[in-house]
């Protein structure tokens, strides 16, 4: 049935083709014309079309494709990828190919019958008469000025701290503001909430560790004289403390998803990804200015200083740019298709500027991608044009010598020893090399001299017992050669090898775990520096007239290039041994000459007399001879000699964006951006030029403020960063909007915007938008400072309150939208762990360097290496993100799985038995006195008596139970251990 | 702003979006609510409680059985007399660049026979001698493709609708849909021998809550849920007295903490914990079966055992009320191509690889459906089989073939199946979806369809966006449901 009707259709065309030859006249208003279409076409189109390309859809903004087919206007006009039809020429109209799936698939899912296919052929070809009237629907250009509108786009407002009545619960500026609310909402906070608690809370929060008993005791004694000064001391001791930047740094680390692999099937390491984690808490612990923080993470490659003096000033480079991490931290796939490199290139971009947009603007940018936003006033061209910003974005390591002072030092020192060497050299060339040149010229040999390489010898194979053995062992002719000599009674003796080309593999050689010996003489005209290429399978050893010159081990393949080396020849005749080792397998050898002949330009001139010799050529000959004179040779070999003690950079390799580096290749497009059609690749629509988002321009502004007219001057990516962190005129207002919110949620559980990541129409609005804009405020007018936000929400009334609940605030705000009072909050994976570890006494506190993909190793959780594939699973368990995409605000779950990490795993029962042991010193401590000590440690307070007493309960039926048992006791505190680890207070912070 | 009337996964989702305040973790407040714990709590707060989708559903449950490394339509369920008569010949409108490698764009014939079963008539190969019994019970879909030639984007496409790792798997958007109906076990297991090739994102929740992320378990481990045994030290009494003074000290913290709901919560989960150290072990233990039953799954089969213990399992763990279980077939040898984690990928030969590979498949996954249906579970339980693309029918080499995104068949049997039916259709070479084509978004959407979801309306706000598994896509099949 099929193959029938996909013939009838061609048979169909034809007819169309020729017949339609000579009905070309079609009046496309031609009343037969108006019945065709009413019969055939305006029924498929109503059924199978409108639904997506009409006006009603347009209304009901489903209109797909900015394609309207209910009008006559709307098919010509067309949509997003041109017009629908061109009247009489079928073969070119869009719609066609669209309904034959070619390209195109319309509908999306089902292909009509060939039969509909042929009628709308037929239809356009009479010129595609249609009688409705009316205009297509312009869809519209997203309405900049009034997106401009919306709250979050508007300038930071000016705004004063609420002057109020009464001051009881206001402890500084902010609370004025939710005071104010409360007041008119007629809700009342909490009062403080106990030093303790404040106390635990307040290093929850900033350092995610819990007090120390001796940091408690000082705390409790301090604040008993003198509250507030106790207070803000510890205040400050914590924001100063490097603990800060690792706690907070983590939450920047969710925001970027970074991670340490590539992700995907093979999930490749990123070996040198760690460094842009450690920029991170570097610069939070240094409080680096929160714009500066931004424009190195968008630029800091290219805005590093490269010329470096000191040490300090290297480590600002490497800083600038391992924060570049930012934008390459996205999954990339080594495994590709070529099909497929294209399409993932922008899917990378994509994933550039969708994290950016998200953690940096609260926007999803990314949603512009393949049609202007729906909600946000983000057109499709904005976004190519701010992807154009990253074309030339790629990812590799890039070095950066943190020794500079050192390599510098050393550096002089050696230029200083080096001077008079090739002072020597050049003083002697002016002195002598003339006169010995043309004494030698008065006289010189017809060719050009070279090196006679004599017949290879072979003896072997030399069998040890293993192949170290094989390699170190002299089996005879490494002091000296006598090709008469036998070894081994005389079972092995020197072969001649004429056969033995050079510059060929040869795979001849026998033994495992075995030595062989290559030998042969070359008769050199002159003293000489000869280049060789070898190769050896596995290892191989050179002697040069007796010197050893070389000793390599290379497991794996023999082939060409393996050691380049270059051996001196004196004059005469001069003696090569080779030693090859193999281990097991074939054993094979590579030997040539790379260099030390003449080069065939030389070979040439010499045919020619002296007397036409031009000067460039007397010059390439005079080049070549003092390479052959004993004199020059001499001072030259002290050069080559002492160049190879020159001091190396000792370079760190840093993870980073690097331009045009490691990306998905596709040829010349592969570092351009194109603007597509609904996203799509295949359909491109000219190059994108560099440019942002509009709605973040002030009215009337120009991306050509922030850009240069050529990009050399000032590279797209960094006129993107000043953009972003210009107040006045660019998006630097939301910058700061978005950041003191996410301070805000990250202190309260909740921000002033409960979407943190989404500053758009679609997200909630502020609950207190004018103390968001005073904040932000705050924030530019402290340059950018992020630590005195932090310490004006952790000294306000409303951060320190207590969780009481009090009824009649409940009954009018039972969301606590006002804040009137603290919850408990969970601590994040990270703490979670780290606090196990710091109570047993386990936690080892080195900051930096290089992480671990082992969840029982001691050092902070945010030194666990993020590799995609492999998650940590504890810090999974309790909802770690997997880093494929930014999140500004984890999931918390409660499921079984966390309890039965608690009560069963390994590493937390480890843990408890150190802890079981650090309670418990030894055998005399007393129960009571072990518990007192346990909840001081594990939840920074003493317990009631009737906790002690159950506790101390609780310990007896344990040991009962393992009666008579060794450690009975012991194992009884361990439990007893696990059980307060496994305490709601132990991770839900007051 | 944006809600959905009349749905309770808006509430779900309000109470989500409010995770931050802490109230993520009432995770068990309902859950205690069915077991009279919490007796006057709210309904609708649990994100693991049993909920109703958007419409009656077809089916409650679904076994998913993943066929990873793909194999070919053309040599299993989509007989083409045509490609047989031309065997050797040129195919018309070859591509060499379909696959991974490249393929010589000759016709090669399947190296199997092909018979007609069931009143519906359906052509299968005769490597599944089991399977095709069932043929009146399934439906066929021969006309479907995805968007990668390449097997990772591919597995993610067709389990999580997007070819790019981070978004949350089918079985993550059900269990979030529709929650778990046993609380001692997880609502969505996977199996896999080896993990398949694109490793846990293929199983991912993505940006959904992690409650509705996979167990995902090797079963031929003896432990295969992590910290799932107690210590070794430990006596269970000892461990019971613990969580008794556990619980004590947990209520008396939670007494001056009465609003902050997520403490109890979690003062449960210790329990179900507990239960579940007891009950998992017991879904998991096949022996618990007859040697009947072992042996009718193929657990006394060298090739069979492992995929065939995966079967069993899974319908061990349907039968305790687990909504959502995914068998990535684990076959004990992989010649002619295939690699351990992707089995059916038979580049070189396609003889030996889908001889041995069905070998392994065929007879459990007969068996499954004979089981589930003598037990009364097939009409609740919807069965999906395939992978996650075809093969060319061109060669690659001699005998093998290369992926083929264009053209692959899936079928269904079970929960609200229309058994019998064929739909779609791939060209007379079995190289390109021609008729009805369907997408992993179309797949989908007929999955949720049945499971009781309108797609378009199962939505998650991540990131300022409602996602949906469809993303902007995706049509029901309604030719395949009954």
């Amino acid at each position: 049935m099929k193959h029938r009707s996909i013939l009838v259709s061609q048979l169909i065309v034809l007819w169309i083709l020729f017949e339609g030859g000579v009905s070309t006249a079609a009046d496309p208003t031609d009343k037969s014309g108006f019945d065709f279409f009413e019969s055939k076409i305006r029924p498929v189109l109503v059924r199978h079309c409108y639904q997506c390309h009409s006006a009603k859809a347009a209304a009901g903004k489903m209109l797909k494709g900015g394609l309207q087919v209910d009008t006559r206007e709307g098919l010509l006009r067309g949509g997003e990828t041109g017009p629908a039809l061109i009247p009489g020429q079928p073969e070119k109209s869009l719609l066609i190919a669209a309904l034959k799936h070619d390209g195109l698939e319309m509908p999306p899912k089902t292909r009509l019958p060939a039969s509909i296919v042929t009628d709308f052929e037929k239809w356009i070809h009479l010129g595609a008469p249609d009688p409705r009237e009316g205009g297509a629907v312009v869809t519209a250009e997203t309405d900049l000025a009034a997106g401009r509108q919306h709250w979050a786009f508007q300038p930071l407002a000016t705004v004063a701290p609420p002057q109020l009545q009464e001051n009881d619960w206001v402890r500084n500026d902010v609370d004025r503001f939710i005071r104010a609310r409360q007041q008119t909402e007629g809700v009342t906070g909490n009062p403080r909430a106990t030093p303790l608690t404040l106390l635990r809370r307040l290093h929850f929060n900033v350092v995610g560790l819990p007090p120390s008993p001796e940091e408690i005791q000082q705390f409790t004694r301090d604040a008993e004289q003198d509250f507030e000064a106790a207070y803000e001391a510890a205040v400050e001791r914590l924001l100063a403390s490097g603990h800060y930047g690792e706690r907070w740094g983590r939450h920047w680390l969710d925001l970027v998803r970074f991670a340490e692999s590539n992700g995907y099937a093979f999930d490749q390491d990123r070996a040198n990804a760690f460094h842009y984690r450690d920029f991170v808490i570097r610069a939070l612990n240094a409080d680096m200015p929160y714009d500066q923080f931004v424009r190195l993470q968008l630029a800091g490659d290219l805005l590093a200083d490269n010329n470096v003096a000191t040490n300090a000033q290297a480590r600002q480079t490497l800083d600038a740019v391992a924060a570049t991490g930012f934008l390459v931290a996205g999954p990339f796939t080594t495994q590709q298709t070529q099909k497929e490199r294209e399409r993932s290139r922008y899917e990378q971009l994509d994933d550039i500027v969708h994290t950016l947009g998200t953690s940096l603007l609260g926007l999803t940018v990314g949603c512009a991608r393949c049609h202007s936003h729906k909600y946000d006033p983000l057109p499709q061209n904005d976004y190519y044009r701010f992807v154009s910003c990253f074309k030339e974005v790629g990812f590799g390591d890039t070095g950066v010598n943190l020794q500079t002072e050192e390599f510098q030092a050393a550096k002089a020192a050696y230029d200083v020893a080096h001077a008079p060497l090739t002072a020597a050299q050049e003083k002697w060339e002016q002195d002598h090399l003339g006169e010995r040149f043309a004494a030698w010229l008065a006289d010189r040999p017809e060719q050009p001299p070279v090196p006679q390489l004599g017949v290879w010898h072979h003896a072997g194979p030399f069998t040890a017992a293993d192949f170290n053995q094989a390699y170190d062992q002299d089996w005879g002719p490494e002091k000296n050669v006598d090709l008469k000599q036998t070894f081994q009674d005389e079972k092995l003796s020197w072969q001649p090898q004429p056969d033995w080309v050079d510059a060929k593999l040869h795979n001849t050689l026998q033994g495992e775990n075995a030595a062989n010996y290559l030998f042969r003489v070359i008769e050199s005209p002159s003293p000489l520096s000869l280049a060789l290429s070898l190769g050896a399978d596995d290892a191989v050893k050179v002697w040069v007239n007796g010197q050893q010159v070389l000793a390599k081990k290379t497991m794996g393949a023999a082939k060409a290039d393996q050691h380049k080396l270059n051996i001196p020849l004196k004059l005469g005749r001069n003696e090569v041994l080779l030693k090859i080792v193999n281990a097991g397998g074939g054993s094979a050898f590579y030997f040539s000459l790379a260099a030390g002949l003449p080069a065939k330009e030389v070979v040439a001139v010499f045919k020619l007399p002296n007397e036409k010799w031009t000067e460039k050529q007397s010059l390439l000959v005079r080049n070549w001879y003092r390479t052959t004179d004993s004199q020059w040779v001499a001072l030259n070999t002290a050069v080559v000699e002492h160049q190879k003690s020159e001091p190396k950079p000792n370079l760190t390799q840093v993870y980073a964006a690097r331009k045009k580096g490691t990306s998905y290749q596709f040829g010349s497009d592969t570092f351009k951006v194109y603007f597509l059609a609904r996203g799509n690749a295949d359909n491109k629509q000219g190059e994108a030029p560099a440019g942002f988002l509009r709605v973040l321009m002030s009215q009337g502004e120009d991306a050509r403020q922030w850009l240069s007219p050529t990009e050399t001057v000032v590279p797209p990516r960094v006129a993107a960063a000043e953009w972003l962190t210009d107040v006045k005129h660019g998006a630097g207002h939301l910058l700061a909007r978005v950041i003191v919110n996410r301070l805000w949620h990250f202190h309260f559980g909740r921000g002033i915007v409960s979407t943190p990541s989404d500053f758009g129409t679609r997200g909630e609005l502020p609950t207190h938008p004018q103390l968001l804009d005073w904040l932000a405020r705050e924030l530019i007018r402290g340059e950018w400072k992020l630590k005195p936000i932090h310490r004006l929400i952790l000294t306000s009334q409303t951060w320190m309150q207590a969780s009481g609940h009090l009824a009649e605030s409940e009954q009018r705000d039972p969301e606590n939208r006002l804040w009137w009072r603290r919850g408990a909050r969970r601590l994040d994976a990270e703490l979670i762990r780290d606090t196990l570890l710091e109570v047993s006494g386990r936690l080892d506190r080195r900051m930096f360097g290089k992480g671990s993909l082992d969840q029982k190793m001691s050092r902070r959780s945010v030194y666990l290496t993020v590799k995609r594939g492999q998650l940590i699973p504890i810090l999974q368990l309790f909802d770690a993100p997997d880093a494929m995409q930014g999140v500004g605000q984890r999931n918390q779950s409660t499921v079984a799985p966390q309890a039965l990490a608690m009560l069963n795993s390994p590493f937390v029962r480890e843990l408890a038995g150190h802890f079981a042991k650090r309670i418990r010193p030894d055998a005399e401590t007393s129960l009571e006195a072990v518990v007192d000590t346990a909840y001081r440690i594990a939840l920074s307070r003493a317990p009631a008596p009737q906790e002690r007493d159950a506790m101390r309960v609780f310990i007896e039926n344990q040991i009962t139970t393992r009666d008579g048992q060794e450690e009975a006791t012991q194992m009884a505190i361990r439990d007893f251990c696990q059980l307060l680890f496994c305490c709601n207070e132990f991770i839900y912070v007051d | 702003m944006h809600h959905i009337p009349g749905f309770n996964l808006a509430s779900r989702r309000r109470f989500l979006e409010q995770a931050g305040l802490g109230c993520g973790s009432l995770a068990l407040a309902s859950l205690l609510h069915s077991e009279g714990v919490l007796a006057n709590d709210s309904q609708g707060t649990n994100p693991l409680a049993s909920t109703a989708p958007h419409f009656p559903a077809k089916a409650k449950q679904v076994i998913w059985l993943f066929q990873t490394g793909s194999p070919s339509q053309v040599d299993t369920f989509d007989y083409k007399p045509e490609l047989q008569k031309r065997n050797g010949q040129q195919l018309a409108g070859a591509d060499p660049k379909t696959g991974f490698f490249t393929t010589s764009g000759k016709c090669l014939k399947s190296p199997f026979k092909f018979k007609q079963y069931g009143q519906s008539g359906a052509w299968i190969s005769e490597i599944f001698p089991h399977i095709s019994q069932h043929a009146d019970e399934i439906a066929f879909v021969y006309s479907c493709f995805s968007q990668s030639n390449n097997h990772t984007p591919a597995m993610l496409e067709l389990n999580s609708g997007f070819i790019r790792q981070g978004f949350p798997s089918l079985g993550s958007w059900l269990t979030y849909g529709l929650g778990s109906e046993n609380t001692n076990l997880p609502a969505y297991v996977v199996m896999h021998g080896k993990k398949p090739r694109g490793g846990d994102p293929v199983w991912s929740s993505g940006f959904l809550p992690s409650v509705y992320q996979a167990t995902a378990l090797d079963p031929r481990q003896a432990t295969p849920i992590n910290n799932l045994a107690r210590p070794t030290e430990l006596t269970d009494r000892q461990q019971r007295s613990l969580l008794d003074a556990l619980q004590i000290a947990n209520r008396r913290h939670a007494r001056t903490r009465p609003f902050d709901r997520d403490l109890s919560a979690r003062l449960e989960s210790f329990e179900l914990a507990y239960r579940m150290q007891v009950a998992a072990p017991e879904a998991f233990d096949v022996t618990r079966e007859t040697a009947a039953t072992q042996r009718a799954y193929g657990l006394d089969r060298n090739e069979s055992k492992d995929y065939g213990r995966q079967c069993l399992i899974a319908r061990r763990l349907i039968e305790r009320g687990v909504r959502f279980v995914q068998v990535f077939a684990d076959v004990a040898k992989t010649p002619g191509g295939g690699v351990n984690d992707v089995p059916w990928d038979a580049h070189s030969d396609i003889s030996q690889n889908h001889g041995t590979c069905a070998a392994s498949v065929d007879q459990p996954t007969g068996a499954l459906l004979s089981d589930l249906k003598r037990r009364g579970l097939l009409q609740d339980t919807l069965v999906i089989y395939g992978g996650e693309f075809g093969r060319t029918s061109d060669s690659q080499g001699s005998k093998g073939r290369d992926h083929n995104p264009n053209a692959f068949t899936t079928w269904f049997a079970g929960g609200g199946i229309k058994g019998g039916v064929q739909y779609g259709a791939s060209d007379e070479f079995g190289y390109k979806a021609t008729e009805n084509r369907v997408a992993a978004h179309d797949l989908h959407a007929t999955i949720l369809k049945l499971m009781g979801f309108d797609h378009e309306r199962l939505t998650y706000r991540f990131n300022g966006r409602d996602f949906r598994l469809t993303d902007v896509a995706g049509e029901v099949v309604e030719e395949l449901i009954a």
